[in-house]
């Protein structure tokens, strides 16, 4: 069997992530066509004609229970056999491949590819019917998420660009010598194996920078803790290092599920994590805190349910600190 | 030593006086529970930063018989409470756990 | 004391020791399993005791420019941790001594 053209450990974090997060319910079309056992494959035909259907469910009375399906190879042998007069429930398909609403969309891939119909009904907990689902729909679906994606993906380089574009303005020189830079990153949720390697590819981006050892330290520790809290507490996300001759600004995005009370969450000593997350050395209620401490400026935002926003400010000599806190108020 | 001697001769901060005629005759460093459980021996003070609730009942299973909570950490209420009940004795200090483990270390030599 | 010292009174295990850290005193300590508690530390060149042994206890070293690791309690570091300790330039020792006692033996 061909698979799907697709791979975890190479294809895009989106793409991994989207073919992973959407589930049959998300794309199934809820309009369809049905018929009753009694009905005479003559009018299912003239019904398959009249909504462009390539095939109709065959219920009973509730129309919500599948008792069968007919699709035009059906009714194309009937017209051959001379049976298409006869009733849907003599001829129609009684063991009927059907998906459930719960599984992941590359299920219903792999059965488009194995079977070659062109519909498949779809089934929710209760096994009735939730609709119908198609290739085309498939096809579909996808296209607009990636749409969506790669459109969040250019804002957020936009964003980034014009951020360097307003804090580079002032020094052209900087960026005439290549002292500033953009870095983006993405972080996996719960993947502790590559944990801590984008604050560690920082540390060295900045130390070949000639940045003073002591500014370095303070921006790894602020990196490193909203790093891990991505991959502990957050659904994912993505880490953007703005580095220009006066300052690193860190802007950590996550995908939720957000922080309930973030008062609370900056309290020393506060953690949700599980031992699980303990026995890995973390959760000890002092990451969004110390990397705060560290920060020249620290704003956060966050609510249940939404997307975590943290931009991290360190600046890397004095003078500017004071100029930039100006201008802040 | 003696558990009162954590307050006396080292000057933590007394949270749960627990027995504290009770005998230390060793120390264990660590901040992982299972650790604890899995290694330190009866008899002994646990040097840790985890004031938790847990953390008591971790001693109480081993048979220690006092904690000290290092970098000052907060000693929440439930821990309090908890310590009580068993009677393990609680200590806070400021200093972290190395300064901790080297002091009472000086102590029992 | 120096490091050789710290090697040799507590039976260390030496995964990977930089050249220059054998002679130099050990001076700052911080002993614990919480890396947050480490990434809190703003001494320089620390000697780090701890008895996790995962690779997140040398991306914290290396957040806080330590200068060696000292994994008590007999744990044997995993293969790619030697190696994040060789291309960070961290010291990486361990001994069968529980922390407690390898702190006793820095402070004698």
């Amino acid at each position: 069997m061909r698979t799907i053209p697709f791979s975890e450990g190479k294809s895009p974090l989106v793409l991994v992530d989207l073919i992973h997060s959407t589930r049959v319910k998300d794309v199934v079309q809820s309009e369809y066509c049905t018929a009753k056992k009694a009905d005479t494959l003559y009018d299912i035909q003239v019904l398959m004609k009249e909504h462009h259907v390539g095939g109709v469910l065959i219920t009973d009375k509730t129309g919500k229970r599948l008792l069968g399906i007919l699709t035009v190879a059906n009714i194309m042998r009937a017209f051959e056999e001379g049976t298409i007069q006869e009733t849907a429930g003599l001829h129609m398909t009684k063991n009927v491949v059907t998906l459930d609403a719960e599984m992941p969309l590359s299920f219903a891939v792999e059965m488009f590819d194995k079977y070659s119909f062109n519909m498949l009904p779809v089934l929710n907990d209760e096994k009735l019917i939730a609709g119908v689902i198609t290739p085309r729909d498939i096809i579909m679906y996808l296209l607009s998420s990636m749409n969506e994606e790669v459109a969040k993906l250019e804002e957020s380089v936009k964003q980034a660009q014009s951020l360097i574009d307003k804090t580079a303005g002032a020094d052209l020189e900087g960026f005439a010598q290549n002292k500033s830079r953009v870095l983006r990153y993405v972080t996996i949720r719960n993947d502790f194996n590559t944990a801590g390697k984008i604050s560690n590819e920082i540390k060295t981006v900045l130390k070949n920078m000639g940045i003073d050892k002591k500014i370095i330290r303070r921006i790894s520790v602020a990196a490193y803790e909203l790093e891990i809290n991505q991959v502990v507490h957050s659904y994912g996300g993505e880490m953007i290092f703005i580095i220009t001759p006066e300052k690193v600004e860190i802007l950590a995005h996550d995908k939720g599920p957000g922080i309930e009370d973030v008062d609370k969450a900056m309290k020393e000593g506060f953690s949700t994590a599980t031992d699980w997350v303990r026995s890995l050395g973390f959760g000890a209620g002092m990451g969004l805190p110390n990397s705060k401490r560290v920060s020249d400026l620290f704003i956060i935002n966050s609510a249940k349910g939404q997307p975590t926003d943290v931009r991290a400010v360190i600046f890397l000599d004095d003078k500017n600190k004071e100029k930039d806190a100006n201008e802040s108020q | 030593m003696k558990v009162s001697d954590l307050k006396t001769k080292l000057n933590y901060e007394e949270v749960c006086a627990g027995d504290s005629d009770a005998d230390i005759r060793s120390g264990y460093t660590s901040d992982l529970l299972s650790d604890v459980m899995g290694n330190a021996l009866d008899d002994s003070v646990l040097i840790t930063i985890q004031a938790h609730k847990n953390t008591i009942a971790v001693a109480t299973l081993v048979g220690m018989a006092a904690v000290v909570i290092c970098n000052n950490r907060e000693v929440p209420q439930d821990m309090i409470d908890a310590a009580n009940d068993e009677e393990v004795a609680v200590f806070r200090t400021g200093k972290n756990q190395f300064a901790v483990s080297c002091e009472i270390g000086a102590l029992l030599n | 004391m120096t490091f050789k010292d710290l090697i040799e009174k507590n039976n260390c295990k030496v995964y990977h020791l930089e050249p220059k850290l054998e002679n130099q005193q050990v001076v700052n300590v911080i002993a614990g399993d919480l890396m947050s508690e480490v990434l809190v530390e703003d001494e320089e060149n620390l000697l780090l005791i701890t008895s996790l042994n995962s690779e997140q206890v040398l991306n914290t070293a290396n957040i806080v420019d330590a200068a060696c690791v000292l994994l008590v309690n007999g744990k044997i570091p995993q293969a790619p941790m030697v190696k994040m300790a060789q291309n960070f330039g961290i010291s990486l020792l361990s001994t069968s001594l529980p922390m407690f006692e390898a702190c006793k033996s820095i402070d004698n």
